[in-house]
């Protein structure tokens, strides 16, 4: 069972999560998260620091929480499948939110680069790992020839993220679903995907 | 200064300071700063940071057509090259930025989609006109058998505009230009032929 500390520091981090989500990172003031959660200013500084350490409790949360995800997508099934997964749990995701707030790394790694050296590095790292794990999939599918086999496979994968991150962000200033859905379909036809 | 210049200058250090670093981020102070222009000046020619915000969008948009008009109007080339060069044109000006600025729209569509209305309908308007840039050229090459005619050219032209725009996002994140180059390559290597 968690203390009460611990319940007061999770619910920080979740109107934080929102805040970040829908507002960006920049424009979230403490007031604002004083403001949301109705806890006084001092009891937010109990447990944090300052906006910075909740920023890297929240980006710690989220990429963890990510790369479980596209774990549960990608293990134990035929990999063309895996892909499709994660281009159905794209479209899913930002239905769910009627696509506000769209891609929170997206707007992480955006809002952070050359603004911020530490969360720079930290969004640098997440793009690097995602690209990875989404490149090593590629390869076990190109392997089973359930994806095409003329391109290299680091190619492939930075074209599925560059595509996922473009759609979503075309959907959201369209508030629209059919920009993503269309860059999905475009996409699987380019990829040859089997699943 | 001459005063059509000062506007200019307004806006030109606020198209970079926004590129770099979002218009949240954007202190107006310090773009007057570095203009070494009164704040007095930016009151009379913006109501708001907002107003500000929207004329730089503005004015970014109309260079933008203006290359626009240069590469996918050419008639000396075939239109299917016409938007590669288009393309490759962006990816060259982008590096010789250091990949740090990206492309100004797309990074306010992250940002500011769900933050400011005026914002998103203006980038939605906007894009949709290049959206439409690119259908337009992929009508012509159907018409000349450049691509198939099972092509929708809107479907891909959105998947060009979106993707491309993802792929200027990634090259931001990881200060290369790969992302832009694997677009080119896999968009005319395979998604168009």
């Amino acid at each position: 069972m968690s203390t009460k500390g611990e319940v007061t520091r999770e619910k920080i981090l979740t109107v934080a999560r929102e805040l970040f989500n829908t507002k960006g990172f920049y424009a979230t003031t403490i007031s604002d998260l004083v403001e949301a959660t109705g806890m006084r200013k001092g009891c937010l500084y109990f447990h944090f620091s300052g906006k910075d350490a909740i920023v890297r409790v929240v980006l710690n949360d989220v990429i963890e929480g990510f790369f479980a995800t596209l774990d549960r997508l990608f293990d134990g099934v035929d990999p063309g499948v895996g892909i499709n997964s994660l281009l159905t749990f794209m479209l899913d995701m930002n239905l769910t939110t009627g696509f506000v707030g769209g891609c929170i790394f997206g707007n992480a790694a955006l809002e952070m680069s050359d603004t911020n050296h530490e969360f720079e590095e930290t969004m640098g790292k997440f793009f690097a790992d995602w690209t990875g794990k989404v490149q090593s999939v590629v390869s076990k599918a190109q392997a089973q020839t359930k994806i095409r086999t003329d391109l290299d496979s680091l190619a492939l994968a930075q074209i599925i993220i560059a595509t996922l991150e473009g759609g979503v962000m075309m959907s959201r200033v369209q508030k629209d679903e059919r920009p993503l859905r269309t860059c999905l379909d475009t996409l699987r036809l380019t990829l040859e995907l089997k699943y | 200064m001459a005063k059509k210049d000062t506007l200019k200058e307004i806006i030109r250090i606020g198209t970079e300071h926004i590129s770099l670093q979002g218009f949240g981020a954007t202190s107006i102070d310090a773009l007057l700063k570095e203009a070494g222009v009164p704040k007095g000046s930016f009151y009379h020619y913006f109501k708001s940071k907002e107003d500000f915000g929207l004329a730089v969008i503005d004015h970014f948009a109309e260079r933008f057509e203006q290359r626009l008009d240069i590469f996918l109007n050419d008639e000396e080339v075939a239109p299917l090259d016409c938007i590669r060069n288009f393309l490759e044109n962006a990816q060259v000006r982008i590096v010789q930025n250091q990949c740090n600025k990206g492309c100004l729209l797309g990074n306010l569509g992250l940002e500011m989609a769900d933050l400011n209305e005026r914002f998103r309908s203006c980038l939605d308007e906007i894009f949709n006109k290049w959206q439409e840039r690119f259908a337009e050229c992929l009508r012509r090459a159907q018409a000349t058998g450049g691509i198939s005619a099972e092509i929708d050219p809107g479907i891909m032209a959105c998947f060009i505009l979106s993707g491309w725009e993802g792929a200027i996002l990634r090259a931001k994140v990881m200060k290369s230009p790969q992302p832009m180059k694997d677009f080119i390559t896999v968009l005319f290597g395979s998604t168009l032929r």
